[in-house]
């Protein structure tokens, strides 16, 4: 007879005094966790599959990345950005499916090539959001719940990475999806998300925090040794010493977290620099650049997975520098070509190790700039175009409705009622719906989601059959 | 249905015993029979194993086996059986630590084929129970207990963890003698016991205790010590030790025990300092060893009293930049400016502070943008000028004649406002304009002491912050071209530098709505529900105010050339001189001066700055920031609000005296109570920038030229002054790392950059640094180069006369004195016994002919503290 055996400790533990109560968000997640991975049932069991974000801190100025090429759109664009229009000869024209024609930025030759080959796709006039607004009256009047801090910096990069736009957290979205995928893996000592730069919001959970890595990889903790070494006195006093001080217990929780947070970096340092030690595959390189060093370090882990125990990952890649009230065209002209090359290496080197399908990376930035010019650059705004990339989504696509261009003048008629004043745009998609697509492809399941989004509800029906875009889905 | 109570058959006491062959052998020197770590645990040499000693039913020999105590008839291998739930029984045991539990069971009790269920070594000893599914017809189970030897060293896992040692290791502490042969020698040797004063200060109301130690070396056994209590202080009525009675216990394999005394605090104020020596004395088991006692002195302390020396040090890493390093001088162990806070009390020192001309960032670097490249000096100036104040440098710039006194408490403030009202040199448009980076951080030092209304209007006006959040420069609105003002400044004015983004109570937390109360749009807000402090039109209104201003130092409105020491002008031809509304107050139409007058636009200004800086946020918004910065990440209300009172009135009706805030913030009860100290939410994670300075203080840093160029420290440790990465600082006041700290609902902003990265950069920082050249990446001249001055704390290693030699024949000197020292100057004495103890024995391991052993042992002293979580968290 096979009798199915439990364990349970009733005695000799003493409780965490330091645990008084845990959020409702955690409550309910942990009730799922029970019946949740069985429910993560889009990827084929075992299957591997990891998102990318990189974040363009400051708001990029996504209007200037994607522009409209039809004769009336593109005149629009022209009133609308004056000074800061590009003209056809500073753009690649690109040709979705099923929709007229649309340029991306003259610099970004490499998205340009993926997206007309079918390996990426544009999110158009997507932000943040915390039900459907139509236009600008139910702005004006606030007769829809908006999202707090609108054009802030701190508040969007904060609901960007949270999707809850009408609180201020520090949990994100992908800490939530850890929280319930990361057992999927069959490794805890790195965490599921791994972050190039540094600690983030997007990747916190309420039971998981990112792993911090930079370009070279992992660092060691330098003169420890894990194991005795002949000859090695310091060394081996040294991690001794370490060891019995990781082990010491503290009353006061700051001083425990900070043992913990050590300790847990020790440990994640052996597993990881073990699983990313093989070079890359022969012919794969990448532009020796902020976002194509990062990229090329995501790759390797990538290429670990096994030695990592992982089945999930996401990374997380912030270039900051995108707040361009000044000299947005000069900017852009050079930090777009830097994201397009080093996405452009990126894809190659997943299609080198046959993983194109297995990976999906996608842009996010604080805020669309207004389309209008303040005489040198552009301001904060709200809705803005991503790029999506991957060999498994659908390509060639602009999911979301791209917005009319056009901008209301102060006083007389409304040309454009998604324009709440000098081309800042009421999103048309919100973050909740890109973000699903990504959820779920990454194995949340349809019933998980709105603990993952809260909102998603007010943008999406969970029992629908339908995906919340099609993209990835 | 029929239950069987499983007859509690124990492999132990059963002849399957003898079936299941033992993976390993126990330590039986002596062939008794019996193992003989367990009978050094209980003391059972004189038994053997047929018999019983204490009549439970469990041979001697079985209780060997099963690592229980034979002389406690409660102590035996047994299991209990009892419903669990409907369908399930538990079977109850106590488990010994590294003993093997293997259930097995079967339908009858026939001694063959039982079934193995489930095995599982314990890690810790404790009561279980494993709960099985309810038979359908009778069944009977059993708890098999052996040995397992994890590491295959030849020590069981439960002697190993009996003694201490490491089951999974070969070499426990990677000792270079294997574990079976420590585990033999130190069963066989006799104890050497000798006493130490780990900690001999303690006074009457300062209740951290002072630590005697009591040690053993040579043997392995558990031993029971004698000691005898002396000197002239009377224990129960003076003082409490941590022990009872006159004895201390050493459980097999404990090295240390510490003995703690805590000063009971009494009314007799007249009495003089008094003593407390512990001795050693004679007993079984064990010989005394040279030293065989440890003295302290408990000082009186009265309620006037000065504060005592840890008191001191404790108030200077909340205020200052911890202590400095002990002169020899003076013949004492106590840092100068230690004993400066000791001498004129703390409320005293804060005046003497204040008092003291302010000690700007800006001369060095005028200096070094002339002088600079000639020396190799290049780039960092900013961060050098930084450093060469929070280093107490008596010179503003090194051609000086004459010299300052150092102005730490001005200098904490300064550099905790500025990472309130924050300007960073990393956009490049700053990052080459250290003079003025250094002129705005200067605000920040003028105005530490001054009155916060006239630090945000000078923030305002200063073109360092016109650049970072782009107001300079800015035109009135231009309808037909499109063209509008910047928001970016007027947002985060608001946000940020003085009443954020929600109506504050006067303690800090959220006011919330009354139902009746509106929000910024006009519109009711909810029962119970924060208020937003500003809506998007209150920005867009304040964008006009902050336009035409450009660059001070030109006659026309231009952008050319820049001189960012010279304060913004307006230019009223391009500022908006329409009526606007600023949260709620209504500006009248100005009307225009010629020029860079700038009387419309500045009356514009005043009135904005005037209008946050009166708003009932500010007090709270920004003293709870200050208390964040230097005492503690999760101030009470009640604490935050008496800051937030003081900011609202200084005594004399004026608001927003930043002397009378600092005072508030330092002198309060919560950050001068020691008994906080033990609160276990009490304190924060020390900046990591500001560890690296204590660091740097406490060995006196210095180079040959005399100059401190230091730079980069963001390359370990995430930060560096006026560098941070956006508005938001390099943390943010409410971030929660996730765990116990976010489960509490606290907060601790500092460990946003402590990550998996940085928890390692930063270790090694120290790890890489203590013996050579401070600077991040290396001096880019000898001259130049920082280093510790060392001699005094290596003359507490070996003899002065041999610190230059590369392996010193010493001999070494004991390791406590120094460690004390480290200990007051790094944790303002607050580093436990067993941190003395891991660090101790650490440098004990390097000897002669470790390449400069003594240097190694100072770097394992100061690394293994600079690490700990003693220092990074300031209590």
């Amino acid at each position: 007879m096979n009798t199915p055996i439990s364990r349970r400790r009733f005695l000799g533990q003493a409780s965490c005094a330091a645990v008084s109560s845990v959020s409702i968000l955690n409550t309910l997640l942990n009730l799922k966790l029970a019946q949740g991975i069985a429910s993560a049932s889009v990827p084929a069991p075992g299957e591997y599959r990891a998102v990318v974000c990189i974040f363009l801190a400051g708001g990029n100025d996504s209007f200037n990345m994607l522009v409209p090429r039809e004769a009336t759109a593109y005149g629009q664009y022209t009133a609308a950005r004056a000074d800061l229009a590009l003209t056809p000869a500073e753009l690649i024209p690109i040709n979705p499916i099923g929709q007229p024609g649309y340029y991306v930025h003259g610099g970004m030759p490499e998205v340009a090539s993926l997206f007309e080959n079918g390996n990426a796709s544009f999110v158009a006039n997507v932000g943040t959001l915390i039900e459907p607004v139509q236009n600008r009256t139910q702005v004006a009047q606030t007769l829809k719940q908006l999202p707090l801090g609108l054009y802030s910096h701190s508040d969007q990069i904060e609901q960007w990475q949270t999707s809850i736009p009408h609180s201020r957290s520090g949990i994100g979205w992908g800490g939530r999806m850890a929280d319930i995928l990361k057992d999927t893996n069959t490794n805890q000592v790195v965490p599921m998300q791994v972050s190039l730069d540094g600690s983030n919001v997007w990747q916190t959970g309420n039971t998981v925090a990112e792993y911090s890595i930079t370009p070279t990889g992992a660092v060691p903790l330098s003169g420890f040794n894990t194991a005795w070494q002949q000859y090695q006195d310091l060394q081996n006093s040294m991690s001794s010493a370490v060891d019995s001080q990781l082990a010491e217990q503290y009353s006061n929780v700051l001083a425990q977290t900070f043992n913990q947070r050590k300790k847990q970096a020790l440990d994640a340092y052996q597993t990881f620099a073990t699983a990313t030690a093989p070079a890359l595959p022969s012919g794969v390189t990448f532009p020796n650049t902020y976002i194509g060093s990062r990229l090329a370090m995501i790759a390797k882990a990538i290429q670990g997975r096994v030695g990592l125990g992982a089945v999930r990952q996401t990374f997380f890649v912030q270039r900051g520098g995108w707040d361009h009230h000044d000299e947005v065209l000069g900017n852009q002209g050079v930090m777009l070509p830097e994201v397009s090359a080093a996405i452009g290496a990126f894809h190659a080197a997943m299609v080198a190790m046959g993983l194109q399908n297995q990976v999906v990376l996608y842009t996010a930035s604080d805020f669309g700039r207004t389309l209008t010019s303040n005489g040198r650059g552009s301001d904060h705004a709200w809705g803005g175009n991503q790029l999506v990339v991957g060999g498994g989504i659908q390509g060639r696509r602009i999911f979301g409705q791209f917005p009319s261009l056009a901008t209301n003048p102060d006083s007389g008629p409304e040309l454009n009622p998604l324009d709440t004043g000098r081309g800042r745009f009421i999103p048309t998609t919100s973050c909740d719906v890109f973000f699903a697509e990504l959820a779920l492809w990454l194995g949340v399941s349809k019933s998980q989601l709105p603990l993952i989004l809260p909102n998603i509800g007010n943008f999406y029906s969970t029992s629908s059959s339908a995906p919340p875009l099609g993209m990835v889905v | 249905m029929k239950t069987t109570l499983a007859p509690h058959f124990l492999r132990t006491s059963a002849a399957a015993l003898l079936v299941m062959a033992l993976p390993a052998l126990a330590i039986d020197a002596d062939g008794d029979g019996l193992n003989d770590v367990w009978e050094v645990i209980f003391a059972a040499q004189s038994l053997v194993a047929s018999a019983d000693a204490d009549g439970d039913g469990a041979t001697n020999g079985a209780e060997s086996r099963a690592g229980t105590n034979p002389f406690d008839a409660s102590s035996r291998p047994t299991m209990t059986l009892a419903p669990w739930a409907p369908t399930q029984l538990q079977l109850g045991f106590t488990r010994v630590a590294g003993k093997r539990y293997t259930l097995e069971s079967k339908a009858d009790l026939s001694l063959a084929n039982w079934t193995t269920e489930v095995a599982e070594v314990a890690q810790t000893a404790d009561q279980t129970t494993f709960v099985v599914s309810k038979p359908a017809t009778s069944k009977f189970w059993r708890i098999a207990i052996d040995d397992v030897d994890s590491d295959g060293d030849g020590v069981l896992d439960a002697e190993e963890r009996w003694l201490g040692f490491n089951p999974t290791t070969t070499r426990t502490e990677r000792n270079d003698t294997l574990d079976l042969a420590r585990v033999n020698a130190g069963l066989a040797a006799a104890s050497v016991v000798t006493v130490a004063t780990l900690d001999p200060r303690m006074s009457e109301r300062w209740p951290d205790p002072a630590a005697i130690v009591v040690r053993r070396s040579g043997g392995l056994k558990p031993i029971t010590v004698n000691l005898t209590f002396s000197g002239t202080a009377t224990r129960n009525t003076d003082y409490t030790a941590s022990i009872a009675g006159t004895t201390v216990s050493f459980g097999a394999g404990v090295r240390e025990v510490p003995v703690e005394l805590m000063p009971t605090v009494d009314a007799n104020d007249a009495e003089g300092a008094e003593t407390i020596t512990i001795t050693a004395s004679a007993g079984s088991g064990y010989t005394l060893g040279s030293s065989t006692s440890g003295t302290v002195i408990l000082e009186n302390e009265t309620a006037a009293s000065l504060p005592s020396a840890k008191a001191a040090a404790r108030f200077l890493i909340q205020a200052a930049y911890g202590p400095d390093q002990d002169s020899s001088a003076d013949g004492d162990d106590v840092p100068e400016n230690v004993e400066e806070v000791m001498a004129m009390g703390i409320p005293g020192w804060i005046e003497d502070q204040i008092a003291r001309p302010a000690n700007k960032l800006q001369p060095w670097v005028d200096w070094a943008s002339v002088n600079g490249p000639a020396l190799q000096i290049y780039g960092r100036w900013l961060q050098h000028s930084w450093w060469n104040r929070a280093m107490g440098i008596p010179k503003l710039r090194p051609d000086d004649a004459g010299t300052v006194a150092p102005d730490p408490l001005r200098q904490r403030i300064a550099f905790a406002l500025s990472e309130i009202l924050v300007v960073s040199d990393r956009p490049e448009t700053l990052a080459v304009e250290a003079r003025g980076v250094t002129n705005y951080y200067d605000l920040m030092v003028t105005h530490a002491f001054g009155n916060f209304r006239d630090l945000l209007f000078d923030v305002a006006m200063h073109p360092a912050m016109g650049i970072y959040l782009s107001h300079l420069g800015n035109q009135k609105a231009d309808p037909v071209n499109k063209i509008y003002p910047d928001e970016n400044f007027a947002r985060e004015i608001m946000q940020l530098f003085s009443i954020g983004l929600w109506r504050l109570n006067p303690d800090g937390s959220r006011y919330l709505s009354n139902g009746a109360d509106l929000d910024p749009a006009g519109n009711i807000v909810p029962a119970g529900q924060p208020i937003a402090t500003y809506g998007n039109s209150d920005i867009t209104e304040l964008a006009r105010v902050f336009t035409g201003q450009s660059f001070g130092n030109n006659v026309d409105f231009t952008l050319f050339p820049r001189d960012f020491t010279v304060p913004m002008k307006v230019w009223d031809e391009f500022h908006d001189c329409a009526p606007k509304t600023l949260l709620g107050l209504a500006l009248p139409a100005r009307t225009p001066s010629p020029g860079n007058t700038g009387s419309a636009g500045l009356a514009d200004v005043n009135a904005a700055i005037n209008n946050l800086f009166n708003h009932p946020n500010v007090g709270p918004f920004i003293g709870k920031q200050l208390i964040q910065r230097l005492v503690t990440s999760n101030p009470s209300p009640a604490y935050v609000a008496r800051v937030s009172a003081a900011f609202a009135n200084n005594g004399a009706t004026v608001r927003g005296d930043m002397k009378a805030v600092v005072r508030a913030v330092l002198l309060d009860d919560e950050a001068r109570n020691p008994a906080m100290m033990s609160l276990p939410t009490f304190g924060k994670l020390r900046e990591p920038l500001l560890r690296v300075v204590n660091f740097a203080r406490a060995f006196n840093a210095t180079s040959p030229s005399g100059l401190i160029i230091l730079d980069q420290m963001s390359l370990a440790h995430g930060q560096d002054a006026a560098n941070a990465p956006s508005v938001f600082n390099f943390f943010l006041p409410a971030h929660s790392p996730p765990g116990a700290l976010t489960q509490m609902g606290l907060v601790a902003p500092e460990f946003q950059i402590i990550n998996a990265s940085s928890a390692v950069t930063g270790a090694n920082y120290f790890w890489e640094h203590v013996l050579s050249d401070l600077q991040p990446q290396g001096s880019s001249s000898s001259d130049n180069a920082v280093r510790l001055s060392l001699n005094d704390e290596l003359a507490m290693i070996v003899p002065a006369g041999q610190i230059a030699q590369d392996v010193p024949s010493g001999p070494a000197m004991d390791p406590d004195p120094l460690i004390r020292r480290l200990d007051l100057a790094l944790t303002g004495g607050t580093l436990p016994p067993r941190q003395y103890q891991i660090i101790r024995e650490a440098m004990l391991r390097i000897n002669p002919p470790t390449w400069q052993w003594h240097r190694e042992r100072f770097r394992l002293a100061v690394y293994l503290i600079t690490t700990s979580a003693d220092f990074n968290v300031q209590r």
